[in-house]
């Protein structure tokens, strides 16, 4: 059931459409300051970009998958940083409301909190009286400096047991953050290392994941009702992330159609790039490739929505990261192509074409998305193997 | 009146079709043209009515119903495939004549009517009709059709020419048998040759209202959803089918052998080990469920526009031909790495593979299907370029 009260996907598309100016001029602000502009936040918040996956008692829109994954890969037009910011706190929101109601009321307290995660479980929890001794380091924490909570994945550790994967939220104030992000691409959006010394976590801020991941079980009486959280966790994120690369290869299309007109091919006889048959190969050959990437995007996310409730095969979960790596595949080819094709102009801070690049590199170089890994994955799975992860 | 079968129907009927014509492929190889057997099985599952009119008890079957039919019996074997098409597509031709013309060609209820689509004869007007001469290599299925439907130019006055189709019994073209080649060879498109051949003026239809304004001499079949679809964008949707046939075929036929292989003078015992055959198994799956998103993507486009008698735009028209080209390049990509993937046995010419590869280079290589001619011209148009061909 979705929710009555929020805005149509149509709706938040053209929200985010609205924002690509202003996205695409905080753009290279955002670049050098390694972090969102406070106006990029704020267009965000307004728009409601950032309640997709809010439980409606908070005010949230419960947004199916097919609408996240238009509304992100939307902004991504704009700018991708902004777009993968947006992916990380709507999906750390979505965790949220794994957590018992209480607990949510604690966080979330009024809507607008912002909650970023990592799903890389570097942390050892001890426990102790009512909880657990949190220690670990998490880098490529998007969004830390900007969010008040955190959604970190972690091990319990007791003492002759197998470490049991948790879910721990944990205010960011309890964290120390090493600013390290110097990167080569989605520099906006400040993925820092975070650290957590000895910071205590009460039990009913731990989620063991294994129910979640195997049963699709969490301590939300509230959510266990709803729809967005009956979907299971993995297959939906891997729609939900691979939206901001098709969005950038849609950008880089938009990037080289606007400056196509005014083009010449330097140093050959062409006056007009528009009319070199190599160009319309090129142009084409990406645009191809652009729609191919949006067939994986809106596949996987229209899958996880026809089949909520409804058990998930072995088959269909590594479907789901196969449409994720190819998804992100073909729109960094697209990408590449019409880098290729911008001249030597297009090298310049000023024009986006060359941050879309970095940013698409980048993004396919995330060990969830990167294509070798789901192709391999996939491709054992087809010649009758196990597959060679769990997140699944 | 018959009752009109079901796509899912029709599509099963193509399906149960396949293991017999797998058994006549080498058969149809060596002799070059269909076997009989192929031919009776298609006429007795119904699957050459689908787009016959309904008066004469034909189906008027939806494209994404041929489609499906094309791509299972390409499945089967590439040369059937692409006869079938021809057919269908010479069918959809013979329905645009006059409705007295189209009583001559449908009274036979098991006629089959091939088409050519290079305006390779020229009509010079006569009395009554007009004296046509002309050679047409690449004339599919001539060998066992009764009709033909052949691309020409038509003298109007000495400075004009243009384009037209016209129908001719089978038994009034000369016969050249070249069919000598290196892929699809069942399907026997030998060379026909029309040698000062009288043609009723009833029996010619001049293309460019046809092509460009949907104006067809047919009264009967002008309300028809099949015949108010362009010809273009129709038969781009119907070829397409053919390569992504011919990719399945492709993976099943390395599935089936992979269990039994190893990779010689290496250490791998079993290829489904080896992560590099994941990989290329993975990577050739996509291609193929890409190559299937732009057929069905155009057969969708055609069927949703007919029945909506909504226009066509150019741009429309040049994705069209886009997808055809793109599904023909993934499924040839797939084709290659499946191809590359089987090994030193797999040149024998009893392994479908080498014979699958083979029938995919070649309609690959068709002037209509060609991906990097369909890329060039929806570049142009995407840049602005008017397109270079009237086959749009």
């Amino acid at each position: 059931m979705s929710n009555r009260a929020a805005p149509s996907r149509d709706e938040l598309v053209g929200r985010a459409t609205e924002l690509a100016p202003l996205l695409a001029k905080n753009a290279i602000w955002q670049e050098e300051n390694r972090v969102l502009h406070d106006d990029t936040i704020d267009a965000l918040t307004e728009a409601g970009l950032l309640r997709l996956t809010l439980p409606a008692r908070y005010g949230g829109y419960e947004c199916d998958t097919r609408t996240l994954v238009d509304v992100l890969s939307e902004i991504a037009i704009g700018d991708g940083a902004a777009s993968w910011v947006a992916t990380v706190w709507n999906i750390s929101t979505w965790l949220t409301g794994l957590f018992p109601d209480e607990v949510q009321d604690e966080v979330i307290a009024r809507g607008d909190v912002r909650i970023c995660g990592t799903f890389a479980p570097h942390a050892v929890g001890v426990p102790t009286e009512g909880g657990i001794v949190l220690n670990g380091k998490w880098s490529f924490n998007t969004g830390a400096r900007q969010s008040a909570w955190d959604a970190h994945a972690a091990v319990r550790v007791v003492e002759g047991q197998d470490p049991e994967p948790i879910l721990v939220l944990v205010p960011t104030e309890d964290l120390e953050v090493i600013d390290d992000w110097y990167a080569s691409g989605l520099r906006g959006t400040g993925s820092v290392t975070t650290v957590a010394n000895d910071v205590f976590v009460p039990d009913e801020r731990i989620l063991p994941m294994v129910p979640v991941m195997q049963a699709g079980k969490h301590n939300s009486v509230t959510n266990a009702k709803s729809r967005l959280w009956n979907v299971p966790f993995l297959p939906w994120a891997c729609a939900v992330t691979s939206a901001t690369a098709y969005g950038l290869s849609r950008a880089a299309r938009a990037a080289f159609l606007e400056r196509l007109p005014t083009r010449a091919i330097t140093y050959t006889d062409y006056e007009h790039q528009s009319h070199a048959p190599i160009t319309h190969v090129q142009f084409a050959d990406a645009e191809a490739r652009i729609d191919e990437s949006g067939f994986h995007v809106h596949r996987v996310a229209d899958r996880v929505d026809a089949k909520t409730g409804e058990p998930w095969s072995l088959q269909d979960r590594v479907s789901a990261r196969l449409d994720l790596g190819v998804g992100v595949q073909r729109a960094k080819e697209a990408v590449d192509i019409l880098n290729n094709a911008s001249g030597a102009s297009s090298v310049l801070n000023t024009v986006p074409i060359q941050r879309i690049a970095r940013d698409s590199q980048t993004s396919s170089l995330h060990a969830f998305a990167h294509p070798d890994t789901n192709l391999e994955l996939y491709g054992r799975v087809l010649c009758g193997l196990e597959p060679n992860t769990q997140f699944l | 009146m018959t009752k009109t079968p079901t796509r899912s129907e029709l599509v099963g009927r193509a399906t149960d079709l396949v293991d017999l014509i797998r058994k006549h492929a080498a058969w149809q190889e060596e002799n070059r043209v269909l076997h009989e057997e192929v031919v009776r099985g298609l006429l007795d599952a119904g699957l050459l009515k689908l787009r016959v009119p309904t008066r004469y008890g034909g189906f008027e079957s939806t494209t994404t119903t041929v489609v499906d039919v094309i791509a299972e019996l390409a499945r089967g074997d590439g040369s059937v495939g692409w006869s079938m098409n021809t057919w269908s597509i010479g069918f959809w031709l013979a329905g645009l004549f006059p409705d007295e013309t189209q009583d001559e060609i449908f009274a036979d209820p098991e006629v089959r009517i091939g088409n050519s689509v290079s305006p390779n004869g020229m009509a010079v007007p006569a009395e009554g009709g007009v004296i046509l001469n002309g050679k047409w290599p690449f004339s599919t299925g001539i060998l066992q059709s009764q009709w033909f439907v052949h691309s020409a130019v038509q003298a109007i006055d000495e400075n004009t020419i243009v384009p037209v189709v016209i129908a001719v019994p089978a038994e009034d073209l000369t016969i050249v048998d070249d069919w000598h080649t290196v892929g699809l060879r069942g399907t026997g498109s030998v060379t026909t040759i029309a040698d000062n051949l009288f043609v009723p003026d009833a029996h010619v239809v001049q293309l460019l209202p046809v092509l460009m304004e949907n104006r067809i001499p047919s009264k009967l079949n002008a309300d028809s959803v099949v015949w108010r679809a362009p010809f273009s964008p129709s038969a781009a949707a119907l070829a397409g089918a053919v390569p992504l046939g011919m990719a399945r075929a492709a993976r099943e036929a390395f599935l089936e052998r992979l269990p039994n292989r190893k990779i010689t003078y290496t250490n791998y015992e079993k290829q489904n080990e080896a992560p590099l055959t994941h990989l290329q198994v993975a990577d050739a799956t996509v291609r193929i469920d890409q190559s299937a998103f732009h057929v069905r993507r155009a057969a969708e486009r055609v069927d949703n526009k007919a029945a909506a008698g909504a226009p066509w735009t150019m741009a429309e028209r040049a994705v069209a031909r886009m997808d055809m080209g793109a599904a023909t390049a993934r499924a040839k990509e797939a084709v290659d790495i499946l191809n590359n993937a089987s090994g030193g046995s797999s040149i024998y010419t009893e392994v479908p593979m080498q014979r699958i590869e083979r029938d995919a280079q070649t309609v690959s290589l068709h002037g209509l299907l060609h991906p990097d001619t369909n890329l060039e011209l929806y570049g142009r148009v995407l840049c602005g370029l008017e397109p270079n061909t009237h086959l749009i």
